[in-house]
């Protein structure tokens, strides 16, 4: 699942209201005479009735400098800040399976994982579409996914056999218990069944018809050993 | 491996102005340094820009147009610390907890759909609206009926029901209000 990130913004969004609010600061301060109010400032200011080229002209050597590192500055941060709207993914390399001795028996890109989790979820009753994404660290994996639950199934039931069967398949695979299993629901009408959960983008399966009627826990994904990790 | 994925139960993300805000430093900034770099080389303004910078120039520093300037760089940058600084509301809602550690979460929009397909099946209802928010759920049913209390008593049992049924990890307050068409 992509992301956005939300802190990021908000410290751009701070950092400029401030820097706006500098500039108001500083353009209002000759003509509301803050010198008068603030006496240890008043020395700074310039003559009211100077003129701003003149004023420009006197502090040339300093002001033009200055001008062009703020106009590098605003250019770089505004590229800096749209490349961050692109939503990315955490990065995803490759997972090995190690046996016990910690020898390499094989290794796998998430994706393989992600799309036999997301096939095995699809089978569970209720569920429309899912949609998987593996994460984290091998001793502490995460999982998100997103859902797509028909309106009319048991969502309790579903989203619990979904979630268990998640960690269960992924602590049969990777040998070790999931950090966390994140699911975001989405409750789907007949009409709505072969569009895909919103924001998802990975290890998309084909597109399931309605749920089987049977076998609500389906065989897990096949073991292939004791330990894994990622490479 | 990865860094942890964004919590499915987040505060808005500020995209809409950090773009509006990124392609005006991009703007200001592009400008700046193209005019800065013809003045540089050739010692002059950029043809374009010549009158305006002349118009500034002509302006003293006690000029109410400062002021103005003033003025309009204090909205923006109130209006910047806000949208920074005001959390927001999440669009989703965290729902079904169980033993399994982590996070189910169900958009907002889904619960109101479900709602609505819910109260319109209430005796009495011809059509219901459901806004739901983090800490309250908001429904306004329309009947016909001239008494609206068994009405509204009704759509609150089924929003209630319906409600327990995602299991909120925080309980909504549920506000019912009916409207009479005729």
């Amino acid at each position: 699942m992509r992301s956005i990130s939300g802190a990021r913004n908000r410290t751009a969004l701070a950092l400029a209201g401030l820097a706006a609010l500098t500039a108001a600061v500083l353009l209002a301060a000759v003509p509301l005479d803050l010198g008068a109010a603030w006496p240890q400032v008043a020395p700074a200011l310039p003559e009211p009735q100077t003129e701003l080229a003149r004023f420009a002209q006197a502090h040339r050597t300093w002001l033009l400098p200055v001008a062009a590192v703020l106009a590098a500055l605003c250019v770089a941060a505004g590229i800096v800040l749209l490349r961050s709207q692109i939503p990315t993914r955490p990065d995803a390399t490759r997972r090995r399976v190690l046996d016990e001795d910690g020898s390499l028996l094989a290794s796998f890109r998430p994706q393989v994982l992600e799309r036999a989790l997301a096939e095995q979820v699809e089978a569970v009753p209720g569920v429309r579409s899912a949609v998987v994404r593996l994460g984290g660290p091998r001793s502490a994996p995460w999982i998100q996914a997103s859902i797509g639950v028909a309106e009319d199934a048991e969502l309790a039931w579903t989203i619990a056999e979904s979630r268990a069967l998640l960690a269960r398949d992924v602590r049969t695979v990777l040998g070790a218990d999931p950090d966390r299993v994140d699911v975001l629901v989405a409750l789907r009408t007949a009409a709505a069944r072969s569009r895909r959960p919103a924001h998802v983008e990975t290890a998309r399966t084909p597109a399931s018809g309605p749920a089987p009627a049977a076998d609500p826990t389906p065989a897990p994904v096949p073991a292939p050993a004791a330990g894994a990790g990622t490479a | 491996m990865s860094a942890r994925p964004r919590p499915l139960v987040a505060r808005p993300t500020r995209t809409v102005p950090a773009t509006l805000l990124a392609l005006a430093l991009l703007a200001v900034g592009g400008l700046a340094l193209w005019a800065l770099a013809e003045l540089l080389l050739t010692g002059s303004w950029p043809a374009p820009m010549q009158e305006p910078i002349a118009g500034l120039g002509a302006l003293r520093l006690a000029d109410p147009a400062f002021l103005a300037a003033a003025a309009g760089c204090g909205i923006l940058g109130i209006v910047l610390l806000v949208a920074a600084l005001r959390p927001g509301r999440p669009h989703t809602r965290a729902v079904l907890a169980d033993a399994v550690p982590g996070t189910t979460a169900l958009p907002h929009r889904d619960l109101e759909r479900r709602l609505r397909a819910r109260l319109e099946r209430v005796d009495g209802v011809r059509s219901a609206r459901a806004a739901a928010g983090p800490r309250t759920v908001r429904i306004t049913v329309s009947t016909v009926l001239e008494d609206t209390a068994p009405v509204v008593a009704a759509a609150r049992r089924a929003a209630l029901g319906t409600i327990a049924e995602i299991r909120p990890v925080h309980d909504p307050r549920v506000l019912v209000r009916a409207r009479r068409t005729s």
